[in-house]
């Protein structure tokens, strides 16, 4: 099975004075994807530190990664996508085990994403109240 | 002057065979009316650059602090990965190369020392925060 996707991000800042835009700052970029391994995992989380585990290791919380159909697929990744929505303002980190590669925060939902380079053995940090979370992770 | 900005990111992806099209999808758009917004440009090779608020610019490339800054997006045009992170508090590390954009939350309570940390080469860079009033 073969995907097709995109990953954009979109920042954009600027004054107003009242009926104009001033002043832009900006950061946008929106990569299509025409091909590769997309990997998804969604669930809710308690209080405590997990982990999530490369292909058909199981993490602590029992889960594991698996495909658009459903099916295990391994986790070496280019693009990570995190977001959490636990109680209002609380921060949950991702981050990648034993590695100072990434460590992505997200708060009420919000989407944070960063490049990668290698495999997806991840733990998700300890966090005051229970909530959701999202990952896709893209490998080429 | 007040503020008008958004960050949004937007990941899709679906199957382009079989019968039944399976979307996976993560996104996110927050709007922003107030606070601040700082941008930080430059250049870095693997040596690493340290950047200090005395870097912040605003809009109009006056100076400008984050009072507490909650969001920040990098950008390096590198081929290979290059690294921004919190060198003081160690909370936050976002990644970038060929001018993906990274972005995540940081949420502190002061001004961050950020580094960019190039893995091979040298490149430029772009670092965008915004922060509440």
């Amino acid at each position: 099975m073969s995907v097709e996707g995109r990953i954009s991000v979109d920042v954009l800042f600027h004054d107003t004075d009242g009926t104009n835009a001033i002043n832009v700052v900006t950061l946008a970029k929106s990569d299509a994807y025409p091909s590769g391994v997309v990997q998804y995992l969604s669930g809710t989380a308690g209080t405590a530190a997990f982990t999530i585990g490369e292909g058909e290791y199981q993490g602590a919380n029992g889960q594991s990664y698996r495909n658009a159909a459903g099916q295990l697929v391994s986790s070496s990744a280019k693009r990570i996508a995190f977001s959490w929505s636990g109680g209002t303002g609380d921060i949950r980190d991702l981050s990648e085990i034993d590695s100072s590669a990434f460590l992505l925060r997200s708060v009420n939902g919000e989407v944070a994403v960063c490049s990668h380079s290698g495999n997806a053995n991840l733990v998700m940090s300890s966090c005051s109240t229970t909530g959701t979370y999202t990952l896709v992770i893209y490998d080429e | 002057m007040s503020i008008d900005g958004r960050i949004t990111v937007d990941a899709l992806f679906h199957d382009r065979s079989g019968d039944r099209l399976k979307v996976l999808s993560l996104a996110s758009s927050t709007g922003y009316t107030s606070g601040k917004a700082i941008v930080v440009t430059g250049t870095a090779s693997t040596a690493g650059r340290t950047i200090t608020h005395a870097s912040y610019r605003d809009a109009s490339g006056g100076f400008a602090l984050l009072g507490n800054p909650a969001h920040i997006a990098f950008a390096w045009n590198g081929a290979s990965l290059a690294k921004l992170a919190d060198i003081d508090l160690e909370q936050w590390r976002i990644q970038s190369k060929n001018n993906v954009v990274a972005v995540t939350q940081i949420s502190t309570d002061s001004e961050p020392t950020i580094q960019v940390l190039p893995e091979a080469g040298t490149g430029t860079y772009t670092i965008i925060m915004w922060g509440a009033d």
